[in-house]
């Protein structure tokens, strides 16, 4: 990849799938966070912005309809995957001001491409 | 007074008062007597004096009241009143002595009979020569004009009567005038209280049962039969439902005529004098049967008929319904007073027919209204309506047809015509109905009439009509005749005439809660009978009936109509509902799968990037590669199952089929596939949603690419044809057997290990939405083309024309 580091914050209560995502995403050359609950992604977007954020929609207490509203009154301008095992939302994704709509798969391919894109951007208004 | 018998030839003056006080004796009582009473007491004063054997007593009007009543006398004759107390009929005309010696005045004194009776040979020269009278003399009294008549003594002896008994006689004529006349008024006015009697019994028994005419008629007859002592007395029914070719049967009879009579005796009405009377609605009186070009034997057997009466029993409008048929087997048997008063009897019974007829209508109308109330099938009721319209026992018209309103195209619409395609139709099926009542005939409706319901001319036809029509047709208030001289107040009337074509016919409206909803038109068509006021007057009633009841089933079937439609759209509702909840469902079991699915194929693409172990290599692969296939299922499962909300946007055909080239070329690469892009011509823009019909280039794409494992050529072709545009996506791989082409894109059909069987149906659910189509063509071991066909895009249309 470049030489501008990239940052993704992952967002998934799911452990071991949070853990998967993890490696993946390292292995492509992301520099990642995680957060296991919509309150502690807000927490990690104040503390330091991502470049990008995957968001798992179905959350125990906050889920990530609720956190993808409050980081896009915290930035609106930071790109957010929504990242769910729902294709049923994938036609309001807009409406919820995410950029782009994953659905799970265990390839993390369409991921994958859908951070690179993003990727590009970022570095590009980076440099 | 016995002393002086002997001297009457001496003693003219003698004599004479001895038979004036005689028959002052015997008449003394004032008179009131009966023929044979009043013959008895002649005999008793007259036959010793004139040292007679017998006398006869002629006596009557000689001038008939019209041409066909008889001017005749009535003679009671000594010795003959036994067999007949009513006395021998003679014609005026078949007595000139008598008009001569009228003429004279004096009495008539005939010396030798032998010698008188030569011709002319007269009735009365017969009634004497009947008693052997050898010598006669009789005093004639009366004018012409009055009561004529003649008292005639006889002797058997052969000694004539003397001038003696000629002057006597002459002088006693004024008194024998005087008793005779009181007598004569006695007789007819015991004969006029018979008749009245009659009259009145008649009418209280048909008052009293109101039964059918044949009842009826039977009664009548033998109470004519008993009160007139005839022969014969019958009625006969006049059938003209055969139009000219009426039948007449009997139906009612008492007296031995017809006691010859096979069961249900009938003759044509086109014979005798019971024919001639139904179809000039005349009376006829024959007097020598024998004699009259007319008269028509129906029993050869029988020769002793000599005299018949016909009078015909008619209704409203002139109609013969019947003939009353008396005979007589005497010649002349009937005076005016008999003729006249079987004439008023005739009337009576038209009446009393008439007012059977009305009851048992009334008697319906209610029964049918009770019945019609109760229908709430329109058909059943157009049905029912125009039965009991046309039916025998109902209204018997020949031929109803029922129209409805329909407002909203200002028509009456033909729902139900209702008569015989022929005459001959009509005949077999009166037959067959009978005597049924209208019930039973309601009931066995639907099949009795099948063969009558044909519409005319095989449509139903429609009548067009404006407001102004249908308030001139409300505003009849009733049923009413309509006749084709009759001027047709509306255009709609005068449509009716051409439909029927008929002399005359009955205009029904019906009227529901004060608005016109229909009309019924029929007609006597084969019968031609006359639509009667009575008639009119109840249809009325009927219609009123119907029309309720019509409007009625017009409501209900309006109101199962707006339930049928609130049904089907809880139906609808529930559907959707439950749609919602599988959808809603659907969604809740992928996600719960996806996700544990997601975590398994993950991690174990994570252990085959991170071991360099053969085995678990291999099975690692295993479950990647499994996992891989339930979340293609999932995907397909789930794309299927959510409702198509789809996007369009004018597309460049050409950057999408590139964009699918670049999709592709990786797979594709790995299989030894080549992309063949070909584009003959400029292709318009398609009118498209660009995800989804990427996602179908896609499916189609990579499922070419997984039919060449051994390499081949992928070919995406553009092209036009008309207004579409043409994308084809064709392999040279295994190919698809032709039976199995036709099955392609039904849902859950699938060719391949891996697949959900959903690919292609949602691939069609997709172009089908698009207003476009797709097929596919193949040979196996050739290889397989899909071609999808769009519409341009209309702005872009023009430009390409």
């Amino acid at each position: 990849m470049s030489d501008i580091e990239i940052e993704v914050l992952i967002v998934e209560d799911d452990k071991a799938m949070a853990d998967l995502i993890q490696e993946e995403l390292e292995d492509e050359g992301y520099q990642t966070r995680v957060a296991y609950n919509g309150g502690d992604a807000i927490k990690a977007v104040q503390d330091s912005l991502p470049d990008v954020v995957v968001l798992d929609i179905n959350m125990p207490g906050k889920d990530g309809i609720e956190t993808l509203s409050e980081i896009v009154n915290l930035n609106a301008n930071l790109p957010v995957i929504l990242h769910t095992a729902y294709s049923a939302y994938k036609e309001n994704y807009m409406t919820w001001a995410a950029v782009e709509y994953v659905v799970k798969a265990s390839d993390f391919k369409d991921l994958k491409n859908a951070i690179a894109r993003l990727a590009k951007q970022a570095a590009h208004e980076k440099s | 007074m016995s002393n002086r018998r002997s001297e009457h030839s001496v003693d003219q003056t003698g004599c004479f008062m001895d038979a004036y006080e005689r028959l002052m004796e015997q008449f003394a009582d004032g008179g009131r007597l009966d023929w044979p009473t009043v013959l008895n007491r002649f005999e008793g004063a007259l036959l010793p004096i004139f040292d007679a054997d017998g006398i006869s007593i002629l006596i009557g009007s000689p001038e008939p009241m019209t041409a066909e009543q008889n001017a005749f006398l009535r003679a009671y004759t000594s010795g003959r009143l036994a067999s007949n107390p009513r006395g021998a009929a003679i014609p005026f005309q078949q007595a000139p002595w008598l008009e001569s010696a009228l003429e004279s005045k004096t009495p008539l004194n005939v010396k030798d009979w032998a010698e008188h009776i030569k011709p002319p040979h007269t009735l009365f020269d017969r009634e004497l020569s009947a008693v052997g009278a050898r010598s006669a003399l009789a005093a004639p009294f009366g004018s012409p004009g009055g009561l004529v008549g003649a008292a005639a003594l006889y002797r058997t002896k052969s000694d004539a009567f003397s001038e003696e008994h000629e002057r006597l006689i002459d002088k006693l004529s004024p008194l024998i005038q005087t008793i005779l006349s009181s007598a004569y008024d006695y007789n007819e006015h015991r004969l006029g209280m018979l008749r009245t009697e009659i009259i009145h019994e008649v009418n209280a028994e048909a008052v009293a049962q109101l039964t059918s005419p044949e009842q009826l008629y039977d009664r009548v007859c033998e109470l004519i039969h008993q009160q007139f002592e005839l022969y014969d007395v019958a009625i006969f029914q006049v059938d003209w439902s055969a139009g000219d070719a009426g039948e007449m049967s009997l139906a009612g009879h008492s007296g031995e005529y017809f006691e010859y009579r096979e069961t249900d005796y009938t003759q044509s009405v086109d014979i005798g004098n019971l024919g001639y009377a139904a179809r000039t609605g005349q009376t006829r009186l024959v007097n020598e049967a024998q004699n009259d070009p007319i008269y028509f034997n129906a029993f050869p057997d029988n020769q002793t008929i000599r005299s018949e009466l016909t009078i015909p029993i008619k209704t409203e409008g002139e109609y013969v319904t019947a003939v009353m048929d008396v005979q007589s087997q005497e010649s002349y048997a009937f005076d005016k007073h008999q003729v006249a008063s079987l004439e008023a009897l005739s009337r009576l019974v038209a009446s009393i027919v008439q007012s059977v007829d009305w009851y048992k209508q009334m008697e319906m109308l209610h029964r049918l209204g009770q019945q019609l109330q109760h229908t709430l099938d329109l058909k059943s009721l157009y049905h029912a309506i125009l039965t009991c319209v046309t039916a025998g026992p109902g209204f018997g018209f020949n031929r109803a047809i029922l129209f409805m309103l329909d407002e909203e195209n200002a028509a009456l619409e033909e729902k139900l015509y209702i008569g015989p395609a022929s005459t001959e139709e009509a005949y077999r099926i009166w037959s067959e109905i009978g005597e049924q009542t209208i019930e039973e005939y309601l009931d066995q409706a639907p099949q009795q009439v099948s063969s009558q319901e044909v519409s005319v001319e095989d449509r139903f036809m429609r009548v067009p009509v404006d407001s102004g029509d249908i308030a001139e047709l409300s505003e009849l208030g009733g049923a009413v005749a309509a006749t084709r001289d009759g001027k047709a107040s509306c255009s709609v009337v005068q449509a009716f005439q051409q439909i029927l074509q008929a002399e005359e016919f009955a205009l029904i409206p019906l009227i529901a809660r004060r608005r016109l909803i229909g009309v019924i038109i029929a007609d006597n068509s084969i019968t031609g009978q006359p639509i009667s006021l009575g008639l009119l007057e109840t249809l009325g009633a009927f219609a009123s009936q119907a029309a309720l009841a019509l409007s009625n089933a017009q409501t209900f079937r309006r109101l199962e109509v707006a339930f049928e439609e609130l049904e089907s759209a809880k139906d609808q509702a529930h559907r959707h509902e439950r749609q919602a909840i599988v959808g809603q469902l659907m969604q809740y079991v992928t996600h719960e799968i996806r996700n544990p699915l997601v975590s398994i194929g993950g991690f174990a693409r994570r252990i085959l990037k991170t071991t360099q172990e053969e085995e678990t290599t291999r099975r690692a692969g295993v479950i990647a590669q499994e996992t891989s296939r339930l979340e293609i299922i999932l995907k397909d499962v789930m794309d299927f199952m959510s409702p198509l909300s789809l996007e369009y946007e004018s597309i460049s055909m050409e950057a999408l089929a590139k964009e699918m080239a670049g999709m592709i070329a990786e797979s594709a690469a790995e299989s030894n596939v080549r992309i063949a892009y070909e584009c003959p011509e400029p292709v318009p823009n398609a009118h498209l949603d660009v995800d989804r019909m990427k996602q179908t280039l896609w499916n189609l794409s990579k499922n070419a690419v997984e039919a060449m494992p051994n390499g081949g050529v992928l070919t995406i072709r553009l092209g036009v044809e008309g207004d579409y545009v043409c994308i084809e996506i064709e392999d040279t791989g295994t190919g698809i057997q032709s039976d199995h082409i036709d099955r392609l894109f039904e849902p859950f059909y699938t060719t391949k290990k891996y697949g959900s069987g959903l690919g292609l149906a949602l691939t069609k659910q997709i172009i089908d939405h698009h207003g476009g189509s797709i097929e596919a063509r193949s040979e196996l071991n050739h290889g397989t083309a899909f071609t999808i066909r769009l519409p341009i895009n209309r702005s872009e249309r023009k430009d390409v024309i």
